[in-house]
């Protein structure tokens, strides 16, 4: 697999893991929100 | 009369040292000069930002004026700052000579000025529509981060090794701090090219990403005014307690990203505490220091020897594709943004997905408003503006922790 597939896969990779981290801080928010009413 | 010339133009060693460096690099050092006046004019007139263009466009100027032989060296050089330097013992040395070299030495290397310019952005940063519509926000900033991600693959295409491309690509995230940082951690000896680069990118946003928004959002859906879109109110508490716990979770998970995020909600949580002695100095003493001294130091810090590098001009086109695709992107994100709210959200509010905290906000404001003059949706622009700042440094931080187990 050439050089430009092969980062592209990890880029992907990275997006997905900020994609979940970043719902990660949506459910904090959410969480807060809840907590103080 | 050649000889008595000779004479007469050394007892200026800044002219003499023309005379006794390669041609290119003159004409380069020339070039570099009209530069930095150029950049003080832009930013005199406003149309770059001139918090940071002044003091970069005077370093660029001055530094390159001020070269001469030095006389503990015998190599051309300035009394500025020696990026060079690695030993303590030489930092205790270079402290003597270059007067910038302590800013250098304690704030650059350690990327301690980014952190210092976060602490004063998390100041002035209000949380209130980011915590009061948080899907919306972080929604929107996600695709607004795709520059950062697309632009890896290009720039190892390109020959840059992967931290170098990381670096690179984290333009994209229209974060100027961040990529400061990212740089230093990741690619040291590019962090200026890349760093400048990225700053006057970010400067001309203001007036590019109006071209972009009118270009792919038809002019019909651009007013949309979001009157129909409640925004609820936030209270102090809860927003330090999301920035005490957002901080905490997101040092636990990025421990080499922990000083920015320590930075940012460090600054949040001083604003909303209302401790008027530390914001008076967050916001006016360390933000608008940092931000001088970074501009001065950053400008003093780009000499002939990059310019005429050969990967410079590959880092401009690479900086100007990750603006353009987190832009599109971020534009993409609107519009389905638009059509899954049935019409409510405006479009233009994705443009503010891409960080660069508050010029996207305002583009998207303005574009809304010079189709609509009752479409006020620079409140609402600030919640994916912020976001944006908290994904980018997310990617940042993926990047950082995950390129060394991988590459």
């Amino acid at each position: 697999m050439s050089t430009f597939w092969l980062s592209l896969k990890f880029a992907m990779s990275i997006y997905i893991l900020t994609a979940f981290i970043t719902l990660l801080v949506l459910g904090l928010v959410k969480i807060i929100k809840k907590i103080t009413g | 009369m050649q000889s008595f010339l000779r004479e007469f133009i050394s007892i200026f060693p800044g002219i003499e040292s023309f005379l006794v460096m390669e041609p290119v690099m003159a004409i380069a050092r020339i070039a570099l000069i009209l530069l930095g006046f150029f950049l003080c004019y832009l930013g005199y007139k406003k149309i770059l930002d001139p918090l940071l263009m002044i003091p970069m466009g005077t370093g660029i100027a001055m530094v390159n004026a001020g070269i001469l032989v030095m006389p503990n060296t015998g190599e051309l050089g300035t009394m500025f700052l020696n990026a060079l330097v690695e030993t303590p013992a030489e930092h205790i040395d270079a402290f003597q000579i270059y007067f910038l070299q302590p800013i250098y030495a304690l704030t650059f290397s350690n990327g301690l000025i980014a952190c210092l310019v976060f602490i004063g952005i998390g100041s002035i940063t209000e949380l209130d529509f980011f915590i009061a519509n948080p899907k919306m926000s972080l929604l929107l900033a996600i695709p607004a981060e795709l520059g950062s991600i697309l632009t890896f693959p290009i720039a190892m295409s390109m020959g840059f090794n992967a931290n170098e491309s990381a670096s690179i690509a984290i333009i994209g995230g229209a974060d100027g701090p961040m990529v400061l940082f990212a740089a230093l951690q990741l690619a040291r000896h590019l962090f200026v090219p890349i760093t400048i680069v990225a700053y006057i990118y970010l400067s001309i946003i203001y007036a590019g990403y109006p071209f972009l928004i009118k270009l792919t959002i038809p002019k019909k859906i651009r007013g949309v005014a979001m009157d129909s879109f409640s925004v609820s109110r936030v209270s102090s508490g809860e927003k330090i307690a999301f920035s005490i716990l957002a901080g905490t979770v997101l040092c636990m998970l990025f421990p080499v990203a922990s000083p920015l995020f320590a930075s940012f909600f460090l600054g949040v949580i001083i604003k909303e505490s209302k401790i008027t002695r530390f914001l008076y100095v967050s916001d006016n003493v360390l933000l608008s220091g940092s931000t001088l001294f970074l501009g001065f130091t950053l400008g003093c810090l780009l000499s002939a020897d990059i310019v005429v590098d050969p990967n410079m001009f590959k880092l401009i086109l690479l900086g100007f594709i990750a603006l353009l695709i987190s832009g599109v992107g971020g534009i993409c994100g609107g519009l389905i943004a638009y059509k899954v709210s049935g019409g409510k959200i405006n479009p233009c509010l994705g443009i503010a997905g891409v960080s660069c905290i508050p010029t996207t906000a305002k583009v998207a404001h303005k574009c809304a408003h010079e189709v609509n003059p009752k479409a006020f949706i620079m409140p609402y622009a600030m919640g994916p503006s912020i976001a944006g700042v908290i994904v980018s440094a997310i990617v940042a931080a993926c990047y950082i922790t995950m390129i060394p187990k991988v590459f």
